[in-house]
Parts: C-alpha cells; structure tokens; sequence
C-alpha cells in the first residue's frame, strides 16, 4: 500500500470522530483500531506507546473537564456527569486520532515515507521539509549513542534508572542540540554539492507507486474531508 | 584549452584585511592530475572551496585577479550551479553525508536523482562508482553506520557518481590505509583518461608525485612553486611530509652528500635506485 493512502484516511477520520456525539459509538470504533493496532507487526509495543500518551490524558481531562479541580477549590458543580461526559467524549475523539495514526505508521516504514514524499508533485524542497523529522531520527539516534558513550567515559552514569538520570539530562541533551545546530551549514553544503533543488523535477528511485483505486480513493477522502469540515463548520 | 585557470588571482576572507590566498597563477587541463601541497594552515582548504565555487555564497570572500572555469568566473554563481562540473570531497567524509538516504546505495543515487536522470542511467552510474570505490559491499548499510574509512569511498563515490568534469580531493584519503588509497588513486587515474581532471590536495610528497603530473606548492597562503616532483623535490621536503627515505636523500642534498648528476628520488620505487647511483658514482 501506498504510505500516502493511509495518511489520506486519516484525516476524514478524524473528521469523522469530531462529528459524532455518541460516545459508545466511539468507543466501538476505538475498541476496533486498537484491536487491529494490536495485530500488528510490535503491535504490543505501539499500544504501550499509546496508553502511555492516553492514560495520563484521561486522568488530566477527568480533573480538568470533569471539574474536579474546580470542586476542590471550591467552586460549586452543577451537572458532574455533563461535564464527565464531555471529558470522555474529548478523550475519545483525541485516542482514536493518535490510535489511527499509529495503525498508518505500523503499515509503513520511515524509508517509503520519505520516498513517497520526494516522489510526489511537491517542489523538492518543501518534500525535504516535511520529510527531514523523519530523516533525523537515525542520525539523532545514531549522535546520542556518540554522545552517550563520551558522557559515560567522563563518569556520567547513562545506565541509571531514569530518576537519577533525569540529572544528566542536560549533559546529554545540550551537546546533541549544539552538535545538530552547527551541522546545518554543513548539510546545505552537502545539499547543494548534490545539486538539491537545482531542478524543479527530480527522479527518485523505487519510488513506492500509488494503484489506481488508491488515487481513487485519494480523491474521495479528499471530498469526504471536505464534506465532514463543511458539516463541522455549518453545525 | 584550459577547464580552469587562475591569473594573478587572490582571495580575502570577509572581514579581514590580509588575504587568504594569494599570487595563484596556474591552469588546469582537461584530464590532467595536479597535487596542491602544503602545510597546515598554507591554505589548501581554501583554494578548494573556491575552486568547488564555494566564494562567496558557502565561504563569504572578496577575490581579486582571474580565476575562471571554463569561460565562467568561479565567483558568484550558488554553488549548486557548480556541482554537475565541480565535484569536491573534503577529509570530513562525514560532512558529505546529505542525511537524505536510508542506504549507501541511497546515498550515491542522491545527487543523479537531483540532475533528473533516467532511473537506468542513475542506476548505471551508482553501480559503476561503488565499484570504483570498492564500496559495492556497502550499498545496503546505513550511511550512519559507516566506519571513517567507509564513510570517504562512499563519499568519493557520491562525488563521482556526478560524473564531475573537475574532482577536488582535499586530504580525501586520510582515513584509508596507504594501500587502499593508492589502489584507489589508480583507479581514478582511469577515469583521468577519459577527461576528468582530479586534483589532490594533501600534505605527503610521496603521494602527490606518484599519482599527479604537477605539484602546485603553497606556504602561507601564496603560491610558492608550480611544476613536476623532481623539479620541486628540495623546496617541497622543506615544508610538507614525505616518507623517511625520501627525506634522508633531502638530508643528503642538503648536506652536499648527493652527486648533482643524480635527480632526487621522488616516489619510494625508485629511492634504492637513486642511492644506487650515488654511491656508485
């Protein structure tokens, strides 16, 4: 598949879940993409990943939109359940987003997605923009384990438990950030040695090439997003 | 006629007064081999950089007097004008890596896929790079996983898969054996024949005699000396390295030990030879 096709879905799905009110309603399509989120390839990993942003969300939204807070400072609540409900309705809408994206992640890997991009119709540059967070993390990763290896060699304990990690935080963090700022001239220059951007076509090589139901189907997310804004706005 | 030359041409680094690099004057034939030579600081970078046509966009400078590739002064233009022309692999071999690829192979294709060349030819031409890099055996690695010696045939090979009229190889080798970089070199002097010029700047004497036709020797930012090993063997020992052997016959020279008959030896093949025949008389 297509890494574009599933980003396609996305969007009138989350749409979808903005404009539906019922909350067992959302609950079931939530239960469904966890489900098949849970069947993927590290599928156990990524639904960690996802409790681990969603769970402490609910309890915020509980305190928050739930007028807990408010209670405990004080302030009278009328209709705890309204206010409960509109806090599990929000948190619904937000998990089925991030649940749905992480099921299109689990379906592509870093290196189509980026194909994908400097294959498509946009000017190099803009496909370069949005593609370098993903064209970062293997170096980020890969300048981390450089930094963390010089750190522990000047006595920094990199393999502590993370409350007592949390300290050498900035010694590690601060060399990495400068070590990236100061390589942008760096990589212009390579860019541009490459001749980057010195035309406004550029062939990519096994370029991951969309089916014709998938452009089809391309359009039609794009009209039902459209659709789904519309009836958002109009409401 | 000459692919690049320099007359009377001198460069300033913005905001300094003294220039960087000064009194160049020399060409470049098409297909020729030229080693600019010198010491730390004499200025080797630099001259690469503008001759990559790095000034003033990359390197902010003011240049004075001629220095032109082709019909086109080197001064100006951005340098991604230049690439399909000029292609220059720095000691940094990381400094190369666009960050773009997933894969060495990847990495190579990079720069073709930019010149919009049919898939075919670009793959054609990352193919026959790699194997002239003996990088073949790399093409599916991580360009962050790369050791430094593999990082610099990758990064030869990305160059070269430009299919540049001009290489630049600035102190390009000094992460591979001696072995692997002659071996290299030759390989290089093939394509040399079919018209690509390659310059090497580095340090070592050896390397510069046996694989360039001309040392350009710089001292200090200023262009000391133009010609062949030979010619330039005395003053070159004086300021740039040079394998034990070939300095005990500098010594030699200098002391008044060598017969003026005997031209100094400049590669370390023929080192026993030219003893030989000093002693011998």
């Amino acid at each position: 598949m297509h890494p574009f096709t599933g980003l396609a879905l996305l969007l009138p799905l989350g749409l979808l879940a903005m404009r539906i009110d019922l909350p067992s309603l959302l609950a079931v399509a939530l239960a469904l993409l966890l489900v098949a989120l849970g069947m993927r390839p590290l599928g156990g990993a990524r639904l960690r990943q996802w409790a681990l942003v969603l769970l402490p969300l609910a309890l915020g939204l509980t305190l928050v939109h739930g007028r807990y807070l408010d209670s405990w400072l004080g302030q009278v609540v009328d209709n705890r359940q309204a206010a409960l409900l509109a806090a599990l309705r929000l948190w619904l809408r937000v998990a089925i987003v991030l649940a749905a994206a992480l099921l299109w992640l689990s379906s592509i890997t870093t290196a189509s997605l980026t194909r994908a991009l400097f294959a498509s119709r946009l000017p190099p540059g803009v496909a370069y923009l949005l593609a370098s967070p993903l064209l970062l993390s293997e170096q980020l990763k890969a300048r981390l384990a450089a930094v963390s290896e010089a750190q522990a060699a000047r006595g920094v304990d990199v393999a502590a438990p993370f409350f007592r990690r949390w300290r050498s935080l900035l010694a590690l963090a601060a060399p990495l950030v400068v070590w990236t700022l100061s390589d942008v001239g760096e990589r212009a220059a390579a860019l541009d040695a490459r001749a980057f951007r010195s035309r406004l076509r550029r062939t990519t090589l096994d370029a991951p090439q969309p089916a014709i139901w998938e452009r089809w189907l391309w359009y039609g997310c794009a009209l039902l997003a459209l659709v789904l804004a519309g009836s958002l706005l109009w409401r | 006629m000459a692919l690049m030359r320099f007359s009377g041409a001198s460069l300033t680094r913005r905001g300094v007064t003294q220039p960087a690099l000064s009194g160049l004057d020399f060409s470049l034939a098409p297909g020729e081999v030229l080693a600019v030579l010198g010491g730390s600081g004499s200025g080797k970078s630099t001259l690469a950089c503008w001759m990559a046509g790095w000034v003033p966009h990359a390197l902010p400078a003011q240049c004075d007097g001629t220095a032109v590739l082709g019909a086109e002064s080197l001064a100006g233009a951005q340098p991604v004008a230049w690439a399909q022309r000029v292609q220059l692999v720095q000691a940094n071999p990381y400094a190369a890596l666009t960050g773009c690829a997933f894969s060495v192979a990847a990495e190579v294709a990079f720069g073709p896929e930019n010149l919009g060349l049919a898939e075919a030819e670009i793959r054609r031409r990352v193919a026959a790079a790699l194997a002239l890099c003996e990088a073949d055996a790399l093409a599916a690695r991580h360009p962050a996983s790369l050791s430094g010696g593999e990082a610099q045939r990758v990064a030869i090979a990305a160059a070269l898969a430009m299919q540049p009229q001009l290489l630049l190889l600035d102190e390009a080798f000094s992460r591979l054996t001696p072995a692997a970089a002659t071996s290299l070199l030759g390989r290089l002097h093939d394509l040399c024949r079919d018209g690509m010029a390659l310059v090497l700047f580095d340090k070592q004497f050896d390397l510069a005699a046996r694989h360039a036709g001309r040392i350009l020797l710089l001292d200090g930012g200023r262009q000391v000396a133009l010609g062949g090993a030979v010619e330039l063997f005395d003053v070159a020992l004086t300021q740039v390295r040079a394998c034990d052997a070939l300095r005990a016959a500098h010594r030699a020279r200098q002391a008044g030990a060598w017969h003026a008959e005997v031209s100094p030896p400049v590669t370390t093949a023929t080192v026993a030879a030219r003893f030989g025949e000093v002693l011998h008389g």
